[in-house]
């Protein structure tokens, strides 16, 4: 009961929890900082997907690399357009639902599958997009495919079904084979057959 | 547009997979088959040219750019109907594929799988019927009429499923077909050769008709057309008359060709006719062998004895053996190569570690955000799968073990009190619920320690405890391999039992003085599946008749067989084993649903309702989720005891006692019974993460060794990063649970069938089959129940986006 109990403990005294998840999409050092991006879902669909960026000093030149106070205070954009068709989606990268304080995110719903550009702006905001203020952190550009939504489950039912046929013949071969087992005993000998040549 | 059809041939890895295993049972069959001189005439190589040019027809038709075009213009999809059903379905019976494929297939297989359908008087009766000239000419007809209806084939321009729907029933329907026509041997005609010529003209006058429907329509018959042609620059009554025109000329000579061949055959004097394949007569009572005929000559082949009822002389072949493959058997039956797969694996555990603690905090970036959660994982469940429990074989804590074993001599045995499953059940428990409340998978220093922890405590139980106490006893991880290791399709086993029995050192359990025994105490004649093995092969070593292997077993079997087995005993009396086999089935529906948008909303609803850390209302939901599954398979349990077939309550116990003691035997049998469902849902879950993921490897490694100073380049992440996931992915993923979900219910009513007869064969562990009678299927319901709960809730998480913890709906706690 001890590690039970110690768990439970653990589990209550655990006021934040750092989880990230998804795959770095990109990264790019300029002088002493580095931006880093990761993306979520791992194989994004259309819908939402998630863009959080990791802002450190390269080399590490503070105590608490991200934790410095410069990094809470750059604004953050980041756009997403479709390369084929042109639209554009963009939200500013907050700490505000993150579960890991060290990264900023957005949501962004992208409607279209196909391959998407999303750039990194560290210093601009939705409405001055093109002024990139001096953040001392570098842009970020970066290429998804995102695939399309995930079909409705009535269209997938040959596989979703195909547990029917395949129970059905697992239980009709026991059948068939209890069935035959007092024959086969008693005809063990005799597995040769004999055919006539047609006439 | 040449380009666009050029870059419009697909790859879909079903329809590669399937042709190539069709096309390679049919050659290792051909081959086989051939050996012999007096058959070499069976299957000559015209016969296998046109079965793989029908392979290839079908290929043709469904990845080239047919298939891409098939949704925009008619007469694309015209032409894959005429290629399914006027070159492959002939070109496959000209091949004559029945005994060639029957033959390419593994003996057990054949034997044990294919031998009950083939031999069934009614299934014969059936395929003698379906084949009827009268009965194939309608079926094929009704089937070409009825998907050209327009409701019937926009539905499958609309939906994918439908249209290989369409394909398939287009197909199977024209070689019933043509079956007549060609009569491919095993089988006798059942009209005169004369009449398959009206036979064929009358199909041909159907085939012109609706051709002639086609040409002449003043509108386009089909809505979905007059849209889509004309984006490809195609008017669409114009496409419609040349599909019209294709199923016209190309139709009508594919069914007159054959008539006119027939015709001018029976027309010569008989003397000059050419000689015929002699279809055999196989009489119901002899169906249990498949015959092999040439003209002139009977010969019997014992292709389909049933497992178990074999006569003498049809010698059953040894077992695959893998340690008998060349290269690769030698290697794994190698002690050096063993110790250096596991130093491999140690120094990689290492190199996670240290980086886990100096490496980025963030998991993506780290290799021990990524290497043991997203590779590992995904590698072993595919290996437990496919092989065997080769990931206890590497396991890394043992090397540590054994070395420290030559100084450090363990001073007891493990507590007897501690003698079962359920340390495992409670720490595997633990291990679920706080993977899902920490996010272990997401924090690179977590993962570190708990490798750190697992390497202190396999030292510490070992250094104390003999016989291999911590894989035994205690190891989560382990208990995991071996639960899932009892679908794999390999075994420790001896390769002839009468060499076990006339065997009196018992050196695989014992050892001797050059190697040690069994350390989990597994005596291989008696052992009886994967269960508690590690794979470490040290009774190969021990074993001075070179009778171990790694063989191969069918998949499941040790769950539906109850056979008394070395130091595990009777599975069905095995309450701790059922505990922990239910425990993993369900931690695996838990632990990936844990990974859905709508769990994790519960979850932030439920810590902001109860004022609680998320942490703790994660551990709250995972903890539920384990549990309502639990109580389900309880109560199954006690409805299959009140509707299982009576039984004489024996002397001293009591009605009451006798339903405790059926209720405890069906919820083992149902606990057991779920292990198939639950294998597939970790497949499905780690298999995902793998497939769409498993680049991440390389840039994460070119960090790690940046990092060291090993090279000086920067990690491409990009390349790595976000890819679409495949489209097979999705059917691969249903497709694998609805195989769970076939070997659960199966295993399920073997089990409850054998649940009264503690004489049956299943307990003896030699159940061929089973029979069921109403009662016992009344026993069976409710587990069954359980069975596609637990499908439907896969299932449902299937069809969730999935890897978005940490990001869409999860809130920290203020």
């Amino acid at each position: 009961m001890i590690p039970a109990l110690l768990a439970g403990i653990l589990i209550m005294l655990v006021r934040e929890v750092s989880a990230d998840g998804g795959v770095t999409a990109g990264s790019r050092a300029e002088g002493p900082a580095r931006t880093t991006a990761f993306v979520e879902p791992v194989a994004p669909r259309v819908g939402p997907v998630d863009v959080s960026v990791l802002l450190t000093p390269q080399p590490i030149a503070f105590e608490g690399s991200s934790d410095d106070p410069r990094h809470g205070a750059v604004r953050l954009l980041v756009v997403a357009t479709h390369i084929e068709s042109g639209i554009e989606r963009s939200d500013m990268a907050t700490p505000a639902h993150r579960g890991n304080r060290l990264l900023r995110s957005c949501v962004l719903q992208l409607p279209r599958d196909g391959r998407w550009r999303i750039e990194v702006l560290p210093g601009c905001d939705l409405l001055h997009r093109s002024l990139q203020l001096p953040s001392g952190w570098p842009s970020l550009t970066f290429e998804i495919e995102v695939a399309p939504s995930l079909p409705p489950w009535r269209t997938q039912w040959p596989w979703l079904l195909a547990w029917i046929p395949m129970t059905a013949l697992l239980l009709w071969r026991d059948r068939l084979v209890a069935g035959r087992r007092p024959a086969a005993r008693r005809r063990a000998d005799g597995a040769s057959i004999t055919i006539a040549p047609r006439k | 547009m040449r380009d666009e059809i050029l870059r419009s041939w697909s790859f879909d890895p079903t329809l590669a997979i399937s042709c190539v295993v069709m096309a390679s049972l049919y050659l290792r069959g051909a081959i086989r088959w051939r050996r012999p001189r007096a058959l070499r005439r069976g299957c000559t190589p015209a016969r296998i040219a046109c079965y793989l040019g029908g392979l290839l027809a079908i290929w043709v038709a469904l990845a080239s750019p047919l298939e891409a075009f098939a949704p925009l213009m008619l007469s694309a999809h015209m032409g894959q109907h005429m290629l399914l059903t006027m070159v492959a379905a002939p070109l496959l019976l000209i091949g004559e594929p029945f005994l060639p494929l029957l033959r390419g297939l593994p003996a057990t297989v054949r034997r044990t799988w294919f031998g009950p359908f083939i031999a069934s008087p009614l299934l014969r009766r059936i395929g003698r019927c379906a084949v009827h000239p009268l009965v194939a000419w309608t079926i094929f007809n009704v089937l070409l009429l009825a998907w050209h209806v327009p409701a019937l084939y926009e539905l499958a321009l609309r939906e994918p499923a439908w249209h290989r729907m369409e394909h398939l029933a287009l197909l199977a329907g024209a070689i019933l077909f043509w079956w007549p026509v060609i009569v491919p041997a095993p089988s006798r005609a059942w009209w005169p050769r004369w009449a398959m010529v009206p036979y064929l003209l009358a199909a041909d006058l159907v085939n012109t008709l609706m051709a002639a429907i086609f040409a002449f329509a003043p509108s386009v018959i089909y809505g979905t057309y007059a849209t889509t042609a004309p984006a490809v620059g195609v008017d669409a009554l114009r496409d419609q008359a040349a599909a019209g025109a294709l199923m016209w000329v190309p139709g009508s000579v594919a069914y007159l060709l054959p008539a006119a061949i027939i015709l001018v055959k029976v027309m010569r004097p008989a003397h000059l006719r050419a000689p015929l394949i002699t279809p055999p007569t196989l009489a119901p009572e002899r169906a249990s062998s498949v015959i092999a005929i040439e003209r002139g000559r009977s010969v019997s082949l014992p292709l389909l004895h049933h497992h178990g009822h074999a006569p003498a002389r049809a010698a059953v072949p040894p077992p695959f053996d893998l340690l008998r493959v060349p290269l690769l058997g030698a290697l794994l039956r190698s002690r050096p190569a063993r110790l250096g797969l596991r130093t491999v694996m140690l120094l990689l555990a290492v190199a996670i570690v240290v980086d886990g603690f100096h490496g980025p905090r963030e998991a993506p970036m780290n290799l021990a955000g990524t290497l043991p959660w997203t590779h590992w994982r995904g590698m072993a469940v595919l290996l437990l799968l496919v092989g065997g429990n080769f990931l206890c074989m590497g396991c890394p804590f043992l090397l540590p073990r054994f070395v420290a074993s030559r100084w450090l001599r363990p001073v007891m045995r493990w507590p007897r009190r501690l003698r079962s499953k359920w340390t495992a059940v409670f720490l595997a428990a633990i291990w679920l619920i706080t993977y899902e409340a920490f996010d272990l998978w997401a924090s690179p220093l977590a993962t570190a320690w708990v490798i750190i922890a697992y390497f202190v405590g396999a030292f510490v139980v070992d250094s104390l405890a003999s016989g291999g106490s911590f894989c035994k006893w205690v190891c989560p991880l382990g208990q995991f391999h071996f639960v899932q290791s009892t679908l794999s399709p390999l075994t420790v086993a001896a390769r002839d039992p009468t060499v076990c029995a006339t065997c009196t050192t018992h050196d695989c359990l014992r050892g001797n003085s050059r190697q040690r025994g069994c350390e989990l105490e597994l005596f291989v004649p008696r052992k009886g599946g994967n269960l508690d093995c590690t794979f470490c092969l040290d009774c190969v070593d021990a074993c001075p008749h070179g009778n171990v292997g790694l063989l191969a077993q069918p998949i499941g079997a040790e769950l539906r067989s109850d056979a008394w087995r070395s130091s595990l005993g009777r599975l069905g009396r095995r309450l701790d084993v059922a505990a922990l086999l239910l425990l993993l089935s369900v931690g695996s529906v838990a632990n990936a649903a844990g990974m859905t948008a709508p769990v994790l909303e519960v979850m932030a609803g439920l810590a902001g309702t109860l004022l609680v850390p998320r942490a703790a209302s994660a551990a709250l939901v995972v903890g539920a989720m384990l549990l309502l599954p639990f109580l389900l398979v309880l109560a199954a349990g006690a409805a299959s005891a009140l509707a299982g077939p009576a039984r004489a309550v024996s002397a001293g116990s009591g009605a009451t006692g006798e339903f405790r003691r059926r209720a405890r035997e069906a919820f083992i049998a149902v606990a057991i019974a779920l292990a198939p469902l639950g294998a597939a849902v970790w497949l499905v879950h780690f298999s995902f993460h793998f497939v769409t993921s498993w680049q991440t490897a390389a840039p994460v490694l070119v960090r790690a060794a940046n990092d060291v100073g090993l090279v000086s380049q920067e990690p491409a992440w990009s390349d790595a990063c976000c890819t679409a996931a495949p489209t097979w992915l999705l059917p691969v993923n249903l497709l694998a649970l609805s195989l769970g979900a076939a070997l659960a219910l199966w295993t399920l009513a073997r089990r409850i069938a054998a649940m009264d007869d503690h004489d049956s064969e299943l307990q003896r562990g030699a159940a061929p089959a089973i029979s069921l009678d109403r009662r016992t299927w009344r026993a069976w319901a409710p587990g069954a129940i359980v069975i596609m709960l637990l499908w439907c809730a896969a299932a449902w998480v299937v069809f969730q986006p999935m890897d978005m913890r940490g990001t869409l709906g999860f809130e920290v706690a203020p």
